[in-house]
């Protein structure tokens, strides 16, 4: 009896559960729900804009769907008079932002994120350069594909040629509480279509928005986006191009690469900071008469890339201390290397990042030249001719 | 009234009961009463072994007293195997019921019973339900002696007992407990004697009559007992600790007190290396979880919490769900339920027709209901591999509660998702707490053995390191080698 009493007690204490069926009934099959996946945002200060589509699901055709409101949730909510199923945002896996409402504030977008339960903070973010997110999302791809599978698509390409990092809406919004300032990729809506019928439409990179103060601040360029990623430590792998400096060109593709920042303390106060920059690259098509048993020939090829990544480099810090926040996270690495030291500039932070004196200083290798015609034409008494 | 007139009274009105005058020494005037149970005994036994040593003249000699001719019977007169002198008439039906011919000494107030039995029965076998590849092949058939023989002989220890006592006021079931002597707990032996002779039924000729009244297992569909149709698996119990059961008719042994943990360790597990014992008795593992909680998981993801599924997987379910009628909590309770009745189908028919009603069943079927957009084929995916890893269990008992309990989570799930299948699974993990056998927890040693217990029931150690019986049994003797 004992027991029988415990059971209902749980199964009535269960009934307490709040959110079970506050609002909308939490039942839904599976079947009833339309699934989005990319979500747009455009907006004046006035009006909010957004546009969904659904994935590419077998041989069914993509759903795009279009609402304006006053805030993000009442457009969401509007949707959902235009179709009979139950419009499901937890499975949006990019959400793109207009430039103009980029520029107008982004606050609101971070306050949506924070109370929205069904909007994952893993989603990636763009913003769209020159451009707005219904652009995009109502893409006409065709019928192979659909906007979803292409923005996954630039975010692998991009991820691997070191264009730049995708960030999340979690991160964009944790930078942005944290710091007031945030990077989020940007992308612009490429190609025409060449021909009648040819599926060339799609995104391609354009570099780092910059958000200051909730506002869209500035764009890097795409060397500066190199940069950016290097500074901020995503940078996987890179394929540079350099001059031999005989008229020739090598493709020298980055393996590792590391940025550390060390501070110089003076009288208590943070004087000048050196930026290192590690990195180690191999080459991966040569086009030069260059000999690459020869360390003053591959030394000089060395040079030509740290000449390369020396422009991203101080280009993109430049960029940043010219839109006045710490936008690559030096700070936070200078807090971990001496928090005591750091915590007398960590009040006005971005205002020293503006104008801290730097050193930069490169230490950069070609590790590995991966020729294989040499050694077996200098075998003993064997002659190798390649036809 | 007379020993044998109350006998035959007891029997009266049985066809199969057997009574006659048989002449001592073959004299007319030293006339016994004689019978038996017409099928139970082996007639030319009687003749051979009985009647034609007693009535041999010759052989008898001298014809004294009813007293000395008794005497001289007893002490070897007839030459069969077992003679045993009886006063009261409860002791001479049993030994009657039992396959015995008895002789009536009137005068003397007493009666000889001879052990004839028939030799008409199954022989043994193997095992039909758990069959393995490596080891012995013997099984437990209907006759209980032959089953207390097949135990003998793989325990030759005098220190193994067998006590036997009956139970059913009607059946007279004659039911065996085995231990070994200095090595079993006496309290388990006692307690199990204890029940057994409190038991008031009319007969034990069921599994179940045993499961209930002695093992206490109504108050519960998980078993509070395994039950083994294997010799070798009784008797490796027996020399862990525990006690064993064997009932007259019944083709079985049951072995107490019993743990899931215990519930959870296959006959085959001391056949293979401990490595390959060890992955499987983890499968098995993950397996009692899977037939327990897939169908149930799979109704709360797919009708409240979507957001846990990966996209793709998402949308190829939502994909292979596009035209079925039903929802989902539908679909998969009367996936279910079809699952059931095809096995009770295949279970109850003979044995091709019950292959040919599961593979109709499982393929026609199931491809049909798929085809003609009754039911999605990630719900069959679901319910099959529910159902299959429900077969690894080793214990069939444990698998059927397992699938009683299916059905309830996943309703919990279909009412409430997430939350219906915790509050049902701790209302079941309380209740699996709330069970002992014979005063042993059913889930010891997992609630206080902490990580090391844990990995005990899920492994199989190798037997050089695996040196002490397990606590929880409370062995008079914990080690089991030097």
């Amino acid at each position: 009896m004992k027991k029988v009493s415990l059971a209902l007690l749980l199964l009535a204490a269960a009934l307490l559960f709040s959110g079970c069926r506050q609002g909308r009934d939490n039942y839904r099959d599976i079947e009833r729900l339309e699934l989005i996946q990319t979500l747009g945002i455009d907006g004046d200060g006035e009006t909010v804009t957004v546009s969904a589509a659904t994935g590419k699901r077998g041989d069914s055709a993509v759903i795009v769907l279009k609402n304006s409101a006053r805030t993000i949730a009442g457009a969401l909510d509007g949707m959902q008079t235009f179709t009979e199923k139950d419009i499901y945002f937890s499975h949006v896996a990019v959400c793109l932002l207009g430039q103009k409402a980029a520029e107008t504030d982004l606050y609101y977008l971070l306050d949506f994120i924070e109370r929205e339960v069904s909007v994952r903070y893993g989603t990636y973010i763009y913003i769209v350069r020159n451009g707005t997110a219904e652009d995009a999302v109502t893409l006409d791809t065709g019928e192979n594909t659909c906007v979803t599978d292409l923005l996954a698509a630039l975010e692998k390409s991009m991820r691997l040629l070191g264009d730049a990092h995708t960030y999340t809406l979690g991160e964009t919004a944790q930078a942005m509480l944290e710091n007031d300032c945030a990077l989020v990729a940007a992308l612009e809506v490429s190609g025409t279509g060449v021909e009648e019928g040819a599926n060339e439409l799609g995104f391609s990179p354009a570099g780092y928005a910059l958000i200051k103060g909730g506002r869209l601040a500035a764009f890097s360029d795409r060397e500066q986006a190199h940069g950016i990623m290097l500074l901020t430590g995503y940078l996987q792998s890179d394929t540079v191009e350099v001059s031999d400096g005989r008229g020739g060109a090598a493709s020298l593709q980055v393996t590792g690469s590391r940025v550390s920042f060390v501070p110089h303390y003076e009288d208590g106060r943070l004087g000048r900071a050196e930026v290192k920059v590690k990195l180690r690259a191999s080459i991966d098509e040569l086009h030069s008469e260059l000999d690459v048993y020869s360390p003053e020939d591959i030394s000089r090829l060395a040079e030509s890339l740290q000449e390369v990544e020396a422009e991203r480099v101080e280009g993109a810090m430049a960029l940043c201390r010219s839109a006045g926040a710490d936008f690559i996270g030096m700070g936070k690495k200078l807090e971990m290397r001496d928090p005591v030291r750091f915590s007398a500039v960590k009040e006005n932070w971005n205002e020293t990042f503006s104008s801290l004196p730097l050193e930069f200083s490169y230490d950069i290798a070609i590790e590995r030249t991966y020729n294989i015609t040499s050694p077996l034409e200098s075998g003993a008494g064997e002659t190798h001719e390649r036809g | 009234m007379s020993l044998s007139a109350s006998v035959e009274a007891a029997f009266s009105d049985c066809a199969d009961f057997e009574a006659r005058c048989i002449y001592l020494a073959g004299e007319k005037r030293h006339s016994l009463r004689f019978c038996f149970l017409d099928g139970l005994v082996s007639g030319a036994d009687i003749g051979r072994f009985v009647l034609m040593q007693i009535g041999d003249r010759e052989r008898f000699g001298a014809f004294v007293s009813e007293k000395a001719a008794l005497e001289k019977i007893c002490g070897g007169l007839a030459a069969n195997y077992t003679v045993r002198r009886r006063e009261k008439t409860e002791d001479v039906i049993n030994d009657i019921a039992n396959g015995c011919c008895a002789l009536f000494f009137d005068h003397e107030g007493e009666a000889l019973t001879f052990e004839v039995k028939s030799d008409v029965r199954r022989q043994v076998s193997e095992p039909l339900g758990e069959k393995v590849v490596k080891g012995a092949k013997d099984a437990f058939v209907e006759t209980i002696r032959m089953n207390t023989a097949l135990v003998r002989k793989k325990i030759r220890s005098p220190a193994l007992k067998i006590e036997e006592t009956y139970v059913g006021e009607r059946s007279r079931t004659k039911v065996a407990v085995l231990f070994i002597d200095g090595l079993t707990n006496p309290e388990y032996r006692q307690e199990i004697l204890r029940r057994l002779s409190e038991t008031r039924i009319d007969g034990m000729i069921s599994p179940a009559a045993f499961e209930e009244y002695i093992a206490n297992g109504a108050k519960s569909p998980f078993p509070l007992y395994i039950n083994t149709e294997r010799a070798d698996r009784l008797c490796s119990h027996l020399l862990a600790g525990h006690v064993g059961v064997l009932i007259d008719g019944l083709p079985l042994g049951y072995i107490l007190p019993a743990t899931l943990p215990q519930q959870m360790h296959s006959p085959e597990d001391r056949a293979e290396h401990f490595i390959t014992a060890s992955a499987l008795s983890v499968l098995r593992w993950a397996s009692l979880f899977i037939t327990l909680l897939l169908p149930a998981i799979y109704v709360a993801v797919a009708t409240y919490h979507q957001e846990m599924l990966p996209t793709k997987l998402m949308m190829a379910i939502i994909q292979s769900k596009q035209n079925v009628p039903f929802s989902t909590a539908s679909e998969v309770l009367g996936m279910l339920a079809a699952f059931e009745l095809l096995q009770e189908a295949g279970l109850r028919l003979p044995q091709p027709s019950g292959d040919t009603v599961s593979i109709i069943g499982a393929l026609i079927v199931g491809q049909s209901a798929v085809e003609a957009k009754v039911v999605s084929p990630v719900v069959v995916i679901v319910v099959a591999v529910a159902g299959v890893t429900g077969y690894t269990v080793p214990s069939q008992d444990l698998g059927a509660a397992l699938r009683l309990c299916r059905f309830a989570l996943t309703a919990a799930a279909v009412a409430a998702g997430f939350f219906g299948l915790m509050i049902t699974g701790v209302l079941l993990v309380m209740h699996l707490a709330s069970l002992e056998c014979l005063g042993t927890p059913y889930l010891s040693p997992l609630p206080h053995g902490g990580a090391a217990a844990a990995l005990r029931a899920a492994l199989r150690f190798p037997l050089r390191a695996d040196k002490y019986r397990e606590a929880e049994l409370r062995p008079l003797d914990r080690r089991n080698q030097k």
